[in-house]
């Protein structure tokens, strides 16, 4: 191909090049470039799919059992937990997800997420005080999730929740912030 | 040179001695057990009971544990269902788990035997039963006269620089007639209110006379728009 | 004659390998660059120590991965296991983990002295700018380290971290899921994070390594700033060619001895650490059903908490998202903003200051991160004891009244006498504080940071409660009284104050 030229010159680069020889290479060049930013995309794409997937895909709200319901007094508030729907088999202790589960009479129910919603530590509930209590900044929460004192910008998350023959169920599976408080509670402010 | 050569020898020593007795090496009986894990006795009290019964030398608002006369007289087993299910008359919590405690039943366990590891010795001869009905109303004042009158005064109001009223309605609405009962026998030695054997020197109160005066003060219960309870109502 | 032989040979042998290698070309361009005489000083030595530690942590960092699992059903296992069972695990983990507590010190320690010192001016704007990234890789370093030791702290940690994420506008949810590579804090979310702290983060650190180092020998180290002596961009270079070409000193050997004084102190420092304190944790399991848990992060992020505690709520998603990024900006610009012009921080008042109150902020925050006195403490109520004199001489209802107060977890909030919680003011005096009325409407309606407990407590509680607290006044001091009544003359009686407290009850 261009091996003659070359084949005169050991060095051609610093003698006067001729202008049509350069734009060979230069598309050469071009279509080396090319040639690895189209393998580079079909290479690259995939990968930042694979990173990003957890960015783009949504999470629904599953339904999940938190058993009977007479395992909830009514009028008291007790702590429950449920295995995360979409647990993998190396989760360990990870895949069991706490809740609040506040039965105020027969089928009404409250099921408030374990999280605060100031910066999500976990709320613990004082049954003398009717209070929840939060550890990391002093969020405190009123008996119903309502906010009572302290940073949070809201009330409690709160699970949806149903009862079907006498079996408590709660929409959950995602750890609530207030980008997806799971509720349509509104902040404070 | 001397110092280095010391660093060096000191060094070399902990080398030698593989590490094992520096203060840094974490030792596994060091760690904080899960908290449903913990059987020290200790550490169960002081985080679940001394803020209201005292440690047994600090005094709480409600009763010491730490009385042996109190513990003469409580049946192990009625103190270990307390603190499983609380007193909600008296503001008692309850500690278990399944009441929506704090607590598993065998620390509950641990922490009832070692309470009753204080009691020092067994009932005394006269000693009154934990709990009976309630006795006479009018008898009641008599005892009350013979036997309280000195501290709180003859009407129960209170007497200045002694001791505060035991008939307030919001006193006596806040706690049971067990807890009225417990009192009149166990005193409050550690707040210089003696028991039902030392109130008056030599004469120890009787089983119907402690019965008699709870009812006495428990005939004062009011709701709280003032109105008189019947003792049956507490 | 045999030595000379030998050390012919030799010769010999190392011209083969140079030769080759060109050893001798790389030594006079690097560790033998003439650096200023004034550079050769304590002052310089942060830098070369920062690389050591993270030399540390590179070599530790291995040789713990050998035996780590990261996986959220083994790394607690794991973090067990080395500990207490693997040979030296313990001394390993302890070293990774006070080589980060150095390695983020000496870190700053350079980043200030770098700044006092002027050396982020022309010429030296992108050595400064790859120190900027590389100060938040060394973070972003401790923050992912913290959750590599997989215990409670970690896993509320990954929450903390996932609220603040969720509060991003538009997008929240979706980073939420990213950053935990799912919708809830699992095993994805530490593979995750174990990626970022041992291939991604090191690796960049490397490369900025790299960068910083050749900007290092291109543009040469600062020369020991004197008060007066501007820098100007048509005179600098050549006033810098000036003084290397007059007091230039090879750093290698008559610049370095002291960096490999300060190294070895820094290796002792951490072997004392690492013998007398040992490793952190691991703390509880990471159960998250386990909420009997007070999550606090590593030493070096406790001012965040205490920020993250104190702000006034309708400004911290602000403080939270958007002040970090612009902080960092000015950083990052800093040589642009202040690129010319006196070096010397005798000259520079306002350099001086602000990394004076930066410091004092940064101090106190982390002294309020570690008393977090804004958390309540959760054990208060049923554990904290109430002192004597708070005790005796109280009438029936007013012991009453204290047993209110603990049950209803008061304490948790309020201490007594010191004792308790400090969320709340201390109950010790608040008896001349507030007079009765003032008590009441305080307890049942809240306000201040304190809920209402209106709902929670019987007219019966709150009058024990309220004379029980009216009795809290030093001995010898009046309580407090409403300044509409003119003043009684005798101090109230026991008998005076049950009647009181009786009339309240109805």
């Amino acid at each position: 191909m261009t091996t003659e030229t070359n084949n005169d010159k050991p060095c051609g680069c610093d003698h006067t090049p001729e202008p049509k020889k350069t734009s060979r290479r230069d598309f050469l060049l071009l279509l080396g470039f090319g040639l690895n930013a189209i393998a580079g995309a079909m290479i690259g794409i995939p990968l930042i799919g694979y990173l990003l997937s957890t960015f783009f895909k949504s999470y629904p709200l599953q339904w999940i059992s938190l058993g009977p319901v007479t395992k909830f007094p009514e009028g008291a508030t007790r702590l429950a937990s449920y295995l995360n729907p979409d647990h993998r088999e190396w989760d360990g202790q990870t895949a069991e997800i706490p809740c609040w589960v506040r039965r105020i009479q027969e089928n009404d129910f409250q099921v408030f997420a374990i999280n605060c919603t100031h910066l999500g530590c976990p709320v613990r509930w004082f049954e003398e005080s009717k209070l929840f209590m939060c550890p990391c900044h002093g969020g405190a929460f009123y008996e119903n999730g309502e906010h009572a004192a302290g940073p949070p910008p809201r009330g409690l998350y709160e699970y949806p929740f149903k009862v079907e023959n006498n079996e408590l169920f709660i929409q959950g599976g995602i750890l609530p912030t207030l980008a997806n408080p799971m509720d349509d509670k509104k902040p404070r402010h | 040179m001397k110092i280095a050569a010391l660093s060096l020898a000191c060094l070399s020593a902990i080398a030698l001695s593989g590490c094992d007795n520096v203060p840094g090496r974490p030792k596994k009986e060091d760690r904080r057990p899960e908290p449903h894990h913990v059987t020290d006795f200790k550490t169960l009290y002081s985080q679940n009971c001394a803020g209201c019964h005292g440690n047994g030398q600090s005094v709480g608002p409600v009763i010491s544990m730490n009385d042996p006369l109190y513990l003469s007289i409580l049946p192990k087993e009625q103190m270990r269902q307390i603190v499983t299910s609380g007193r909600a008359q008296n503001g008692m919590p309850a500690f278990s788990l399944a009441n929506g405690g704090s607590l598993t039943n065998e620390q509950i366990g641990i922490i009832v035997d070692n309470i009753y590891a204080w009691a020092k010795n067994p009932p005394p001869a006269n000693a009154p039963a934990y709990s009976a009905p309630l006795g006479d109303v009018a008898r009641g004042a008599a005892v009350f006269a013979a036997n309280c009158a000195s501290c709180h005064g003859a009407d129960g109001k209170g007497l200045k620089d002694k001791a505060g009223s035991v008939i307030n309605p919001a006193y006596l609405g806040l706690v049971s007639d067990q807890y009225l009962r417990t009192i009149t026998i166990a005193g409050r030695n550690d707040l210089g209110c003696p028991d039902f054997a030392s109130r008056v020197p030599g004469k120890a109160m009787t089983n119907e006379e402690i019965s008699d005066v709870v009812a006495w003060l428990a005939s004062h219960r009011e709701n709280e728009f003032g109105q008189k309870l019947a003792p049956a109502q507490q | 004659m045999n030595g000379k032989a030998l050390i012919q040979a030799l010769n010999g042998v190392y011209e083969w390998v140079d030769k080759r290698l060109h050893v001798t070309d790389l030594f006079n361009h690097t560790a033998g660059h003439p650096i200023p005489k004034s550079s050769a000083s304590w002052f310089y030595v942060f830098g070369s120590a920062t690389l050591l530690c993270f030399m540390i942590q590179l070599l530790t960092g291995c040789l713990l991965a050998l035996v780590y699992v990261p996986s959220a059903a083994e790394a607690y296992t794991t973090l067990e296991y080395l500990t207490f069972r693997q040979e030296l695990g313990w001394f390993l983990r302890a070293t990774h983990y006070w080589g980060s507590n150095f390695m983020v010190g000496i870190m700053l320690i350079h980043v200030t002295q770098v700044f006092l010192f002027g050396a982020y001016k022309y010429p030296r704007e992108i050595t400064w700018m790859s120190g900027v990234v590389l100060m938040l890789l060394t973070l972003g370093l401790a923050f992912t380290g913290q959750v590599m030791r997989f215990d409670e702290d970690a896993y509320w940690g990954l929450g903390i971290g996932a609220a603040i994420a969720g509060r991003s506008p538009m997008i929240g949810q979706q980073v939420v899921n990213f950053m935990l590579g799912g919708p809830i804090i699992a095993s994805e979310t530490l593979s995750r994070f174990f990626t970022l702290h041992v291939f991604v983060l090191p690796g960049s650190v490397l490369a900025l390594v790299a960068l910083h180092l050749r900007m290092v020998l291109t543009k040469g180290i600062n020369e020991y700033p004197k008060p007066g002596q501007i820098v100007r961009k048509e005179t600098y270079d050549k006033e810098y060619a000036t003084i290397i070409k007059k007091e230039g000193i090879p750093f290698f050997p008559h610049g370095i001895w002291k960096d490999l004084v300060a190294a070895s102190i820094v290796i002792g420092g951490i072997l004392f650490c690492v013998l007398m304190f040992g490793p952190k944790g691991p703390l509880g399991e990471p159960n998250p059903t386990q909420i009997d848990t007070v999550p606090r992060p590593d030493f070096f992020f406790l001012w965040i908490f205490a920020i993250a505690a104190l702000m006034p709520d309708y400004m911290e998603t602000f403080m939270l998202l958007v002040a970090p990024p612009i902080i960092i900006g000015l950083l990052f610009i800093l040589p642009f903003i202040n690129n010319t012009g006196e070096k010397s921080w005798r000259r520079r008042p306002i350099a001086v200051l602000s990394v004076i109150l930066i410091y004092l902020a940064l101090g106190l925050l982390t002294y309020l991160g570690q008393t977090s006195p804004w958390s309540p403490d959760m054990k208060a109520w049923s554990g904290a004891e109430t002192p004597r004199e708070f005790v005796e001489g109280r009438s029936p209802l007013e012991l009453q009244g204290l047993a209110v107060l603990q049950n209803k977890q008061c304490r948790n909030c309020h201490a007594i006498d010191g004792i308790g919680g400090h969320r709340g003011p201390d109950l010790a005096d608040v008896g001349t504080r507030l007079t009765k009325d003032q008590l009441v409407r305080q307890i049942i309606q809240g306000g201040g940071n304190m809920p209402a407990y209106g709902k929670n407590l019987s007219p019966y509680e709150t009058d024990a409660l309220v004379a029980y607290m009216v009795s809290l006044h030093p001995r010898g001091e009046q309580p407090a009284r409403d300044s509409a009544v003119p003043a009684t003359p005798a101090p109230m009686s026991v008998q005076e104050g049950e009647q009181h407290a009786a009339v309240g009850a109805h």
